[in-house]
């Protein structure tokens, strides 16, 4: 078992550190990237979301809380207070102000603007979370990065204005970001509550790119995923009520990958973001495979 | 007593005990105690309730097929402010704002007006229905509204920020509400929970109907034959 950070939660087994002492912008940029021969340039690398929560983190065991073995150890952001990963699904809706259970919001009342773009006008959106870093490789080499959507929003909230949404965007120089965190269908689907999903009959609520989705139970009665969908118990022990996966034809299920190629000795601009839509409400996350240390 | 007659006797005792409880099982459910409740719940406050300040909680019926028939529902409240008058109560279908996302769920057209009286003091206060018929797994509003405008003062719904549990066949709540001053134009919040329960009894699936029917037929069948001819 990977300690990392102060152990908080044991059911879970998710683990995210306080932002008064836990890892830097730039350390969680560095975890994501060990590995890849591919460097985080100095000091590059910076974290937006209201200081009064704790939106983002780093997790050990993330494969003994039932997580694609790929995300055993990695970086979390989230649009409110990461720590909710570590409870068990025991909440409909968590997350956001005023109810019980629910974690702090980010207090940003707009939104991320590359996110904004994709999902198009008409929608308020709030509480980014949002790492960015710049890195730089000495060989034309493809950059990779493993991640899972999880939402609070699943399943009752599909359909209407929730549609949380994540991107992991790249660009170099002034050029325009490109989003490479996209679903592997025709359409490169973004990733989001909208465009990801089991479904929900209980507002006539079709499926969106099921295989993609992981239902994790949503402990509400309305839980009424379309039955194709739906799972009788959490199959991740954390709080979200479903998630983003890909199932291959054979072997374990697998995170999505975010890829693109990148040129030598170029310095790219990386941001990782995530967004509620609709209102602050309930949380959504995006957790990233990074080699977080083992003490 | 003749042997024939006590076995006679104890075939009936048996099957009046099965179609009791057959009646029980299918026609008893919920009926007594409330389907669903969050009235126990500790209030965040309330909200007023008048012409110009509707209030519509929306809620999930539970997962019985054959759906249900509405008895009841109960208001928590807190003593009206000045001095409000008409205040109605009433079920809506749900519906979206819009075609297509985004939109958020609002009242749709009034199915029925519940009968009681203006819950001015207070506490738990009951309104009666029909029997209207409620879907399963769909999703009804509550609507509240009255008479008088907030000019006059109003009745005051209690909210909670506290997690609603299911109730009978995972009957919820909706984790929102709408609101409206005209109750044409609606906006929509996920911020709390106003405090209601809802009693409603199940209707009988059909397989269960025929199983009820075999037990009636099985007893009239049992007592033409066990009957002992008059002397």
């Amino acid at each position: 078992m990977c300690r990392v950070e102060a152990q908080i939660a044991s059911l879970s087994n998710l683990v995210q550190p306080s932002l008064d002492n836990g890892p830097s912008a730039q350390q969680l940029a560095e975890w994501i990237m060990a590995g890849s021969g591919i460097s985080v340039v100095a000091n590059s690398a910076a974290f937006s979301a209201d200081t009064k929560v704790r939106a983002r983190g780093s997790y050990g065991n993330g494969a003994a809380a039932g997580l694609p073995s790929e995300l055993d150890r990695g970086v979390i952001l989230s649009t409110g207070d990461a720590k909710i990963a570590e409870q068990d699904n025991e909440s409909p809706g968590t997350g956001g102000t005023g109810r019980s259970g629910a974690g702090t919001d980010n207090q940003i009342s707009d939104g991320d603007s590359d996110l904004d773009a994709i999902i198009g006008i008409g929608v308020d959106t709030f509480d980014p979370a949002v790492l960015t870093f710049d890195i730089r490789s000495t060989d034309t080499t493809t950059l990779s990065f493993k991640y899972m959507f999880a939402s609070e929003e699943y399943p009752e909230w599909l359909g209407q204005k929730f549609n949380d949404l994540c991107g992991i965007f790249i660009h170099t120089g002034n050029n325009t970001p490109v989003d490479i965190a996209r679903l592997p269908n025709v359409a490169q689907s973004p990733v989001g509550v909208d465009y990801v999903s089991g479904g929900f009959d209980g507002m006539n609520v079709p499926a969106i790119n099921p295989e993609y989705y992981q239902d994790n139970h949503d402990p509400s009665p309305q839980n009424s995923s379309l039955p194709a969908y739906a799972v009788p118990t959490p199959v991740y022990n954390f709080q979200y009520d479903g998630a983003t996966i890909v199932r291959p034809n054979s072997g374990p299920n697998v995170p999505l990958t975010a890829q693109t190629t990148i040129a030598v000795n170029t310095t790219y601009h990386v941001k990782i973001a995530i967004e509620d839509a609709g209102d602050e409400i309930l949380d959504s996350v995006i957790l990233i495979k990074a080699q977080v240390p083992c003490p | 007593m003749s042997l024939t007659n006590m076995k006679s006797r104890n075939l009936f005792f048996i099957r009046s005990i099965l179609m009791v409880s057959l009646h029980w099982t299918v026609l008893g459910r919920s009926q007594g105690f409330p389907s669903f409740s969050d009235l126990a719940l500790t209030p965040s406050g309330s909200t007023l309730v008048s012409s110009d300040s509707w209030i519509g909680q929306f809620f999930f019926t539970g997962t019985n097929t054959a759906g249900y028939l509405l008895n009841s529902i109960q208001l928590r409240m807190e003593n009206q402010t000045g001095n409000p008058a008409g205040f109605t109560l009433s079920i809506y279908s749900s519906t979206f704002s819009a075609p297509t996302p985004p939109r958020v769920i609002q009242p749709g057209v009034n199915l029925e007006t519940l009968s009681g009286a203006n819950p001015s003091a207070a506490g738990v206060h009951s309104f009666s229905s029909t029997g209207l018929f409620l879907s399963n797994r769909t999703a009804y509003y509550l609507v509240a509204t009255a008479s008088t405008s907030s000019s006059t003062g109003g009745f005051l719904w209690d909210h909670t920020n506290e997690q609603p549990t299911a109730g009978l066949d995972r009957m919820a709540t909706g984790t929102g509400y709408s609101y409206s001053i005209d109750g044409v134009s609606w906006e929509f919040s996920r911020q709390h929970y106003y405090q209601f329960a809802i009693n409603v009894t199940a209707v009988p699936e059909p397989s269960l109907l025929a199983l009820f029917g075999l037990g009636a037929l099985g007893l009239v069948v049992g007592r033409v034959r066990y009957a002992v001819p008059k002397t």
